[in-house]
């Protein structure tokens, strides 16, 4: 995959794989948190860390809905984005992301990889090994906060770049 | 901890409160690329501080990325986690 500016107002990814996009159109089931105790508890961390518990409940009644909107609103871009400007679906298509929307895309990449590392166990440990050659969903897990990672990394890297047009 | 950064709140308003760090805790998760650009964004700090503050968080669990006054601390943590960075505040010492 490759990733570089349409236009003042466009990123275009190209290069994009029939297992990549399979994977892609997955992102939101594996940003939602929900049913993973261990995924709700990471995208919901406390002010204090818990040394000053009054802070964090009022951080808890009125801060954490304001986030959880943020990320539901970051996803939804994402679907949005996918849905409207997914060129040439099955092998190698293309995708059109405003510029404007890569804030959102690298928040619901990030959302997706913290609940799924969270949800299967994934520590640092884990993430610096070789992936296991297993069909176990821990390693598939993997696969995808890796390669939801490398789009980050992309996005990133063509954010740092000037526009060509 | 010796080397580390502290980012020193000098306005007035937050002179007055009792100081406050933000501290961004490791994540074995977040690109460390990712990290750097989120601090650049959130405290418009230079690539080359930022990438300071992200080295400290990665190698020694924890970075004090600013300090000030409680309601703009809890401003900056309400934007990293926003970013979905582990980030608290905490009482100076």
């Amino acid at each position: 995959m490759r990733a570089r500016h349409l236009d003042e107002d466009t990123l275009e990814i190209t290069g994009i794989g029939f297992l990549e996009g399979a994977i892609l159109w997955r992102l939101a089931a594996a940003a939602d948190p929900r049913g993973s105790a261990a995924a709700e508890e990471r995208l919901a961390s406390s002010l204090t860390g818990g040394a000053e518990p009054g802070l964090d409940e009022e951080w808890q009644e009125h801060v954490l809905p304001e986030l959880r909107t943020l990320f539901a609103s970051a996803v939804e871009i994402v679907r949005m984005d996918l849905v409207g400007s997914w060129l040439g679906p099955g092998t190698d298509a293309t995708l059109r992301v405003p510029v404007h929307h890569v804030e959102a895309w690298l928040i619901a990449l990030n959302q997706a990889r913290l609940a799924l590392a969270a949800r299967h166990g994934l520590t640092e440990k884990t993430m610096t090994q070789r992936p296991p050659e297993d069909l176990q969903p821990r390693t598939l897990a993997r696969l995808f906060v890796d390669f939801f990672g490398g789009l980050q990394q992309l996005l990133l890297e063509a954010g740092e770049e000037p526009s060509t047009s | 901890m010796a080397g580390t950064l502290v980012e020193q709140e000098t306005e007035t308003e937050d002179a007055l409160d009792v100081p406050w760090n933000v501290v961004v805790h490791n994540d074995p998760v977040n690109l460390m690329s990712y990290v750097a650009q989120v601090f650049q964004k959130v405290f418009g700090y230079s690539r080359q501080r930022a990438e300071k503050h992200m080295l400290e968080v990665h190698r020694h669990g924890r970075s004090i990325v600013w300090t000030g006054g409680r309601e703009r601390a809890e401003l900056y943590v309400q934007q990293l986690h926003g970013w979905l960075l582990l980030a608290t505040i905490e009482r100076t010492s």
